[in-house]
Order: C-alpha cells, then sequence, then structure tokens
C-alpha cells in the first residue's frame, strides 16, 4: 500500500518534489562543500605553517654582507628554541621581465633566494618539498603565477645592478610565508650558483640583501622584543599575523557556508509549505485511512517515508556532486597551500547525513499536524465554509482597481502567512546578493582610502623601484617626490606629490614592548586623516595609535609610549586611536612635522598625486593613462581602484556574489514556480470558474503574475530596507579582522543595487511564474463540472 | 419567436485512454428567445457536456451551434470568453465563487470585468444590490461565501449570472445541492427571470424543477429522444404530472 500511495504521490506533486529534490541537493552539496572547504582551510593553514617550519615568529630584515648581528641575538636568547633564516635578493617589477616584458600590474616586492637547509620549507605542485632547482631554472609562488598567467617553459630574467640573470620557469613554489593571494610578494627560487651571481654584487649586498627568519620561541612577546631593538627590522609579526594573510580564503568559505545555511532555511520553508500544502489538499483521505483505522503514526510515517526517500537521493546526489563542485572551490586555495589532510568525502558524507536528519527532524515536526486530523475530515469536503475562516480582506465594490489587479492584490492579502513566507524567501535571496554586491564594492570603493592608510588624492602612483632607491640611500624622499613634480610639469599635468611612508619602530609600554610600523606622511597633516577616539596628534611627540595596536599594548589616549626613533628612546603622547586596514591596525601615525631620516623608511605606500588645476574624472582619467605609458607601468590608479589594490579581496568577494547570484536566482525561482505550481493546483476550481464567467486566459495569468509581481516589488524594497544593517550585522565583524572595525562606511553601488539586482531577480521570478502559470491554459471552463 | 440558440448535428467525443467516448451524437434543437428549457436524461447521458458545449465552455467536436446568429465554432477562445462574460450567465450545482472575495464582490465581478454596461463602479454597486434585494439576500451582501447558506449562496450566484444582462442564462443542476425549500426558491427566482424575458437553459434530474420550464428535452447516450412542452397555463402540480407521465414513457 505503501509504495501504490507514494507511486501515486510522486505522480501527481511531480513539480513539488522534483523542487524539493533540487533543494536538497543543492543545500547537500553547498554544506558539505563548504563545511570541507572550512575545515581544510582552518586545518590546512596551520599544518601547512607548521610543514614549513614557519615557527611562530617572522622578521625581515635588512641585512647587509656579513651582518650577523640580528642571528647572534636569536643564538643567545634562551627562549628561542630555533630559528630558519633565509638570505633574500630583493627586487621590484622594475628588476625582472616574464618572457621579455615587464610585469606592469605587479607592484610588491619580490624575493629572489636559494635552496638552504636551514630555510624555510617549500614545496612544488605535487606537495613535495623543493630540494634542488636545477641551474637556469626558476620556480615561482603559485598566485603569481596565476595572475602573470607563466606556463612552464617561459623565461624570467632579473637585471639588478649590472647583473643579468636569465631563466626558464619550471614550476610553482608554495610558500607559507609570503604566498597568500593578499600579500601578493613574489618569491622566485633560484639555483644557488645562479643566486651567487647576484650576492657577489657588491652593491646588491649593501642594498638589496635582506634576511628572512622564522622563528620559534616560547615566548613571542620576548622575540618581538628583540627584534624591537635590531635597527633593520623591516617587517615582524607572529604567526597569527601570517595567518591572517589566509584570510580571504576563510571569507569566501564563510560566504559560502552562509549560502548553505541560506539555502538549508529556504529548503525548510519550501518543506513546511509543501508539507501543509498536501495535508491541507488530502484531509479527506487522512481521514479516510483513519476511519478504517490506521493510526496516526502509521498516516504520518507514510508521508514521512517520501520525504525520506526524496531527502536519501537528494543527499546522495548532493554527495556526488559536492566533491567536484568542493574541489573547484578549493582549486585556487590547493594550488597555494598543503592542505589539511584529512578525508574530504567523510566530511562530506557525514556534512549530508546531517542534512537527511535535519530535513527529517523538520517533516516530522510538520508532520504532527496529521494527528488532529479526524475521520469527520473526510465528509467535508470544505466548500460550504466550515473548513474556512474570513477571506475577504479588500473589497472590490470600494476599490478603483480593476477585476484583474485587483483579485492579485487580494489574494495576497488574504493568504497572510503563505505571502509573509515567499516575500521572507525572496527578502533574503534579494539581501545575500545585495550584501555581497556593497561588500565588494566597499572593498574597492573610495571610502576605505582612510582605512587603508592614505588620504584622498587625484592619482595613486606605485614605483617599488624608486622606493627601493630611498630605502638603499641612492636618493632621497625629497628628491624622488620633486622628480615625479618636474615629470608632471613636463607633461602639462602640473600638481604636487605626497608620499607616505612607513617606519618601523621599536615600542615599549608597561611590560609589553613590541615593533610598530608608523607611518608619516611630511606633505600631510595629521589632523587630515580620520580618528576613531581622540584628537589629531599636534607636535612631534605626539602619536595615535591603531585601535588593535593599541589594544596590543594595553594602552590608550593619554598614555605615554616610548619609542626608539633615530636610535633615540623618547616618550610620546597618545593623543588618538585610529581604525586602519595597513598592518591589520598594528600600526601608528606620527605628527607631520617629526623629522626621521630617510634610511629609517622601510616600505612606502603609492606616491599620491594631485593636480594643481583639480581636473574634472575625465581628465584625471586620461592623465592616469598617460602616466601609466610615462613610467611603463599599470600601478597608477585612481582613489578607489587603489583601495582594491591594497584591500585585493574585492575580487574574490566578486566571484562569490556572482555565484551567489546564480544560486540566488535558482533558489527564488525554484520557490516561486513550487508556490505557483501549488495556486494552480488548489485553484483548479476557481481558475475554472473565472473561465466559465467569461475571463480570458490571458487575465488569469495576469492576475497569478500580479500576485508574485507585488510580493517581489516588497522583497526587492524590504531587501534594500535591510540589506545595509544586515551588512553591518555580518560583514562589519569579518573586516573587522582585517583592521577596518568601527571605521568602515559601506559603499552602495547604487545601479547595481537599487536597479540590477532588484530586476534581475524581479526578470526571473516572474518569468518562472509565467511559464509555470501557462499551465491554467489547461484548465477548461468545462472542468468546472469535474471538481469537487 | 426568435432564435436565440440553433445546435445543428453536435458531436463531442472524448479520447480516454486511446478510446473514443462519443457523449453527443448528432443533437439536434433550437431555444427561442424568453423560453425557459429544461434538458433531463439518465446520469451519464450527456446533458451537462451539452449544456458547456453549446455555451461555448467547451469546443464540439462536430455540427454547429448558433448563438445570438453567431456560429460559435468560428469564433477562437478570447471571443468565446468575451460571449460567456457579455452575453451569458452561468449556475452551477455547486455554488462556485471566490473564495477570498464577498458575496457582493463575487457577484459584482463579471460586471467589473466587463465593458458591456458603461457604469461606474458605485453604479455597479448599486445594481447588484437592488438584484440582491429582488432576490432577497440583500443583508449578506458584505458576508464571506463561508458565512451564509446553501439557498442563499445559489441565489447570489443567480446575481451574479444576471450582472451583465446576459440573453441566456446556463443552469448545471442549479438546485442539486439544495433541499426542497431553497430548491423551489431558487427555481421561483429563475422563473421569474425567464418571465421578464430572460432566456434560461437548465440541467436537472428533478421533475418538480424541469415542470416551471416552458419545453423539456429528454437526452440518452448522447441524443435527443424526446421533447415535451409544457402547458403553463395548468397548475404546477399538473403540469409536474404531465411530464412524469411522459418521463415514464420516456423510460425515465
Amino acid at each position: 500500500m505503501y509504495l501504490n500511495i507514494l507511486k501515486k504521490d510522486l505522480k501527481r506533486k511531480k513539480t513539488m518534489n522534483l523542487i524539493i529534490l533540487l533543494f536538497v541537493i543543492l543545500a547537500a552539496m553547498f554544506f558539505a562543500s563548504g563545511m570541507n572547504n572550512i575545515v581544510s582551510i582552518m586545518g590546512g593553514v596551520d599544518r601547512f605553517l607548521d610543514m614549513a617550519g614557519m615557527g611562530d615568529y617572522v622578521v625581515f630584515l635588512a641585512q647587509p654582507e656579513g651582518d650577523t648581528t640580528y642571528q647572534d641575538a636569536l643564538d643567545a636568547a634562551d627562549f628561542v628554541s630555533g630559528y630558519r633564516s633565509d638570505l633574500i635578493v630583493t627586487v621590484s617589477s622594475e628588476d625582472f621581465l616574464f618572457n621579455g616584458k615587464k610585469q606592469k600590474t605587479f607592484s610588491n616586492i619580490g624575493c629572489v633566494q636559494t635552496l638552504s637547509s636551514s630555510g624555510l620549507h617549500l614545496y612544488d605542485a605535487e606537495n613535495r618539498e623543493i630540494t634542488d632547482v636545477p641551474k637556469g631554472k626558476v620556480m615561482v609562488t603559485a598566485s603569481i603565477v596565476r595572475k602573470a598567467g607563466l606556463q612552464s617553459g617561459d623565461r624570467i630574467s632579473f637585471t639588478l645592478c649590472g647583473e643579468t640573470l636569465d631563466l626558464e620557469y619550471t614550476g610553482i613554489v608554495k610558500d607559507a610565508v609570503l604566498g597568500a593571494p593578499m600579500l601578493e610578494n613574489p618569491r622566485f627560487v633560484v639555483n644557488a650558483d645562479d643566486f651567487r651571481t647576484l650576492t657577489d654584487n657588491a652593491e646588491i649586498a649593501a642594498n638589496y640583501r635582506f634576511g628572512m627568519f622564522c622563528i620559534s620561541t616560547a615566548d613571542p612577546q620576548k622575540t618581538a622584543n628583540l627584534s624591537a631593538n635590531a635597527q633593520t627590522v623591516v617587517f615582524s609579526g607572529p604567526r597569527s599575523l601570517i595567518k591572517m594573510t589566509y584570510i580571504l580564503y576563510m571569507l569566501v568559505a564563510g560566504i559560502i557556508m552562509t549560502v548553505s545555511i541560506g539555502l538549508i532555511l529556504i529548503a525548510f520553508v519550501v518543506l513546511r509549505f509543501t508539507i501543509n500544502f498536501t495535508l491541507t489538499e488530502e484531509f479527506r483521505e487522512i481521514g479516510v485511512m483513519k476511519a478504517i483505522g490506521l493510526k496516526s503514526r502509521t498516516v504520518r510515517g507514510l508521508y514521512l517515508v517520501k520525504y525520506l526517500g526524496i531527502s536519501l537521493i537528494g543527499a546522495a546526489i548532493g554527495f556526488f556532486a559536492s566533491v567536484p563542485f568542493g574541489n573547484m572551490l578549493m582549486q585556487s586555495v590547493s594550488s597555494d597551500i598543503i592542505l589539511s589532510s584529512r578525508s574530504p568525502l567523510l566530511i562530506d558524507l557525514l556534512c549530508c547525513i546531517a542534512v537527511i536528519c535535519i530535513i527529517m527532524l523538520f517533516c516530522w515536526r510538520c508532520t504532527a499536524k496529521i494527528r488532529k486530523l479526524s475521520p469527520v475530515d473526510a465528509v467535508r469536503n470544505g466548500q460550504t465554509g466550515e473548513r474556512f475562516s474570513k477571506k475577504s480582506i479588500l473589497h472590490l465594490s470600494r476599490s478603483r482597481f480593476g477585476a484583474d489587479p485587483f483579485l492579485s492584490a487580494n489574494d495576497i492579502l488574504s493568504s497572510p502567512k503563505q505571502t509573509g513566507i515567499l516575500t521572507a524567501v525572496l527578502t533574503l535571496c534579494m539581501t545575500l546578493v545585495m550584501i555581497l554586491s556593497t561588500t565588494a564594492n566597499t572593498l574597492s570603493g573610495e571610502g576605505l582610502i582612510g582605512l587603508v592608510g592614505c588620504t584622498r588624492s587625484d592619482a595613486y602612483l606605485n614605483l617599488p623601484s624608486e622606493c627601493m632607491q630611498i630605502t638603499g640611500g641612492v636618493k632621497t624622499r625629497q628628491q624622488v617626490i620633486s622628480e615625479i613634480e618636474a615629470v608632471l610639469s613636463e607633461n602639462g599635468m602640473p600638481g604636487t606629490v605626497r608620499l607616505e611612508a612607513l617606519y618601523s619602530v621599536p615600542a615599549a609600554f608597561g611590560d609589553h614592548s613590541s615593533e610598530i610600523r608608523f607611518m608619516k606622511c611630511s606633505e600631510t597633516k595629521a589632523a587630515d586623516y580620520d580618528y576613531a577616539e581622540g584628537t589629531a596628534p599636534e607636535y612631534p611627540n605626539e602619536i595615535a595609535l591603531g585601535c588593535p595596536m593599541a589594544e596590543e599594548l594595553g594602552a590608550g589616549i593619554g598614555d605615554r609610549i616610548t619609542l626608539t626613533v633615530n636610535g633615540e628612546q623618547d616618550e610620546y603622547i597618545v593623543t588618538a586611536l585610529f581604525d586602519s586596514m595597513s598592518q591589520l591596525g598594528k600600526c601608528g601615525r606620527f605628527h607631520e612635522s617629526l623629522s626621521i631620516p630617510d634610511d629609517q623608511i622601510t616600505s612606502f605606500m603609492a606616491f599620491q598625486i594631485d593636480f594643481a588645476d583639480h581636473p574634472d574624472a575625465q581628465t584625471v582619467r586620461t592623465r592616469i593613462d598617460r602616466l601609466k605609458t610615462l613610467y611603463d607601468t599599470d600601478a597608477v590608479y585612481d582613489t578607489a581602484e587603489y583601495v582594491g589594490d591594497c584591500t585585493k579581496s574585492a575580487g574574490a568577494v566578486n566571484g562569490v556574489k556572482a555565484l551567489t547570484m546564480v544560486i540566488a536566482m535558482i533558489a527564488a525561482v525554484m520557490m516561486c514556480v513550487l508556490i505557483e505550481s501549488a495556486f494552480i493546483s488548489r485553484e483548479r476550481s476557481e481558475i475554472a470558474l473565472m473561465k466559465a464567467i467569461g475571463f480570458r486566459n490571458r487575465s488569469v495569468i495576469g492576475i497569478h503574475i500580479g500576485r508574485f509581481s507585488i510580493i517581489s516589488i516588497i522583497s526587492a524594497l524590504l531587501a534594500l530596507a535591510l540589506h545595509l544593517p544586515a551588512t553591518k550585522l555580518l560583514i562589519t565583524p569579518i573586516l573587522g579582522l582585517l583592521g577596518a572595525g568601527r571605521g568602515i562606511r559601506y559603499e552602495i553601488n547604487a545601479p547595481e543595487t537599487f536597479v540590477l539586482i532588484p530586476l534581475v531577480m524581479l526578470a526571473a521570478i516572474l518569468f518562472s511564474v509565467w511559464l509555470t502559470a501557462l499551465r491554467t491554459n489547461a484548465v477548461k471552463a468545462s472542468d468546472i463540472s469535474d471538481i469537487e | 419567436m426568435k432564435t436565440i440558440l440553433e445546435v445543428q448535428d453536435l458531436c463531442k467525443t472524448y479520447i480516454i485512454n486511446k478510446r473514443q467516448n462519443n457523449v453527443l451524437r448528432n443533437v439536434s434543437f433550437r431555444i427561442g428567445e424568453g423560453e425557459m428549457v429544461a434538458v433531463m436524461g439518465p446520469s451519464g447521458s450527456g446533458k451537462s457536456t451539452l449544456l458547456y458545449t453549446v455555451s461555448g465552455m467547451d469546443r464540439m467536436t462536430a455540427g454547429t451551434v448558433s448563438f445570438c446568429g453567431k456560429d460559435m465554432g468560428s469564433l477562437n477562445d478570447n471571443a468565446l470568453s468575451q460571449m460567456r462574460l457579455d452575453d451569458m450567465g452561468f449556475i452551477f450545482q455547486q455554488m462556485y465563487m471566490l473564495k477570498n472575495l464577498s458575496v457582493l464582490d463575487n457577484i459584482i465581478l463579471p460586471a467589473v470585468k466587463s465593458e458591456k454596461i458603461r457604469e461606474n463602479r458605485s453604479e455597479t454597486v448599486a445594481r447588484a444590490r437592488a438584484l440582491m434585494t429582488k432576490l432577497g439576500i440583500a443583508e449578506i451582501a458584505d458576508n464571506d461565501i463561508n458565512e451564509v447558506s446553501g439557498g442563499q449562496l445559489q441565489r447570489a450566484c443567480i446575481c451574479r449570472s444576471m450582472m451583465n444582462q446576459p440573453q441566456m442564462i446556463f443552469a448545471d443542476e442549479p438546485t442539486g445541492a439544495l433541499n426542497r425549500t431553497a430548491s423551489g426558491e431558487v427555481m421561483d427566482e429563475l422563473a421569474k427571470l425567464n418571465g421578464e424575458g430572460t432566456t434560461v437553459m437548465l440541467v436537472t434530474h428533478d421533475a418538480r424543477v424541469a415542470a416551471k420550464c416552458s419545453r423539456v428535452l429528454y437526452i440518452v447516450d448522447g441524443n435527443i429522444k424526446g421533447e415535451y412542452n409544457i402547458d403553463k397555463a395548468l397548475s404546477l402540480r399538473d403540469r409536474e404530472r404531465g411530464l412524469n407521465n411522459w418521463l415514464l414513457e420516456m423510460g425515465w
């Protein structure tokens, strides 16, 4: 009997069952691959850092030939259990060519090194440790290979201080410290003989030779103090900071997980709707079954068997689909790091079982209504009143609307629960896409310029080679600025140039000491930046601190921090706290008048250009293109582009946004098709009646589309109203990890959020409803005689 | 008497499970303006199919149906819908109404949809209320359909069928779901409408109902087997007796 009833149900409710099946497949697929993604990345990053020997603390310092002071200090420190060190030569995009072409898109400093038994472990594409690079060959960080589209056999040549090294690209490097796409620092691993060609050059040794130390320590704080005392430290940070550079992976995995939870919620709504609909439609059959002696539990089991079948089939398909889908999501991650060795299939399987269990529990709860249906229900056919509550809300007699729009609006108001469910699902779908749109737009929007550590300018020019000349002492900062201003003048676009410099400064407060990256721009007043608390530094002995930095030191406004600037220890008063994504917020700002020699600069932001004639946006665009030609680089940006280049996460979020848009659209369309199918099935008698009294097919379809139009428009308006608070609620904590915190000002891409997303969703929904509503054509006026 | 509905050699065939089922076979009859014609016959004889086919609710397989001089076979679905909306009224056994509308709204719905009578909404409502008053259901105008009795609902259906001042009313067992009292009231209203000039064609199993008509068509196996003219000068009881005798002759 079970089988016969099931067969009948599957045949009669084909569309509904198919849609539930699709939702279960999607939910299982996303949940399994999202969970797998998170587990693999969470476990994978730590495992990868351990395999590479990253230790607990990493330090980069300028290490001219023979300078081993820092190594001596490490050797002497009892809290340091060991360290791995690599000698590296830094190169800018000016110094290397891929297949004879300058890589205009790279603006970060690259590292050339050879393998050393005492150095960081590096791995190849097959996760094997790289022990040897043949002479004449070079291996490159995976994310850089992807971006540049390097193929095996391509030529990479380095020209530095008159030395030229022409090598053949032979494979990718999985690099734990610099491998995250967020950093985008190329690491070139070459043969020892080739590397010697560079290091033997005295000028290179003096200006471009650095050491990278990965330290295993029992006391990261003391290790930080140790590096704070070293004068030539360019960068230092704990393991947590390096882990944070992989946050983009987590961001994407988190969004996939959020989408999967959204899908499971929608699947629940679909199930609840379907079960309620089925029970309402089949109350007579249930009553008859009870009348002939079947127990509630047996009748309930009948329905649960069907949903168990659908869940099992859906979860099984979802399980098999989650493997390639998960691999696709992890494709770029697995080429950057060595993922966790946990069995992905086991996680997928457990997730799919969890989806089945959750759905069955939900179905069990939804079918509780069966207990209330009695044999008496079987004899009530529902048309004479007993089963209806008050329905009419609007009054056609008092309305100015025509019959069709009135019926659409009245039907919606007469079924508030159903309308509420559909509105909630559509609002959820649209809100999800809008949240990601706003997040992506914010991460590449002008509003974030303050958070990346700069003020607003007409153009931003990244010239790492010029910067290296300043740090190398070849030119002064002022000289480079003057040269750029001269180029601007010569080319008919006079303007002023500013340069935000970063200094690595040892700091101490109470028991805490650390090395803080301080920002200073002599040409910009400290008061021109935004602060979360306090007032901008007004004197040279005043500083502002990034909120995470202040938290780490335990310092607040009014506290005096001991800084070692120009070799002299002095106390500086904290006058303000600010949010910043620069150094993930672990930074500070000096007053512009503080005098520090150029050789103390460790790195730079881009050269900020403000044109003297205050040109319009079109002219600025033209000048940016001109600057690209003049400096033979692609690294010239307007404010929004510069923010995007600094955050490097807008692209990833945009990718997830596109995927979410497709998923949200599928979910919304399936939900609408399901509900419209239920409407047609439930309202067959009313459709036939309308046709009998003279409504045309077009009118009936119009009434059905009208309902969904109204609900979709309400959902779009709700999504527009809710998406910003929802973005703040969901995304601010994630961006807070990047240091953005309270300072983030979300920028809405108005055409996309207000027009494109609602219109695309609306078009997809209405088109699918129209296609489904065409089935009303099959209901004839004469069918009224066949309907009970 | 001017002919309002003329049916010639009407055939209706359904294909069910690849088997041909000839429900109507060469049916021919005509109904004059102001007539009230009942169609009777055993269950499954094709009464309702005949009603739906000649009213344009269903397509015929062969033959011709002419309503007010228009060949219904040549009309497309939209034109048939327009004809049902403007020129025909329908009453069904199950008192079908839209559940989300009040009784009054259900009644005015065809008038709001139609452009046949140029009037504003308040005039439409006034007309509907007048009809309801005439049929004795004015007090249920603002009720939901679940709040009224079957008899009241069927009278509301009659009001709805009258809203566009149709040429003809088609009623499919209009008293089938009503008790004897309500049935009598509904038939009295239909007879009254007919008396005012509206043509009525109704399908019924009940000789008491058919006795209020001017003519009865008896259909068996998709064919009209006989036709009985009722003498309206006789009392209702005599008409009913005469009809019953004729029906017995027909094999009822």
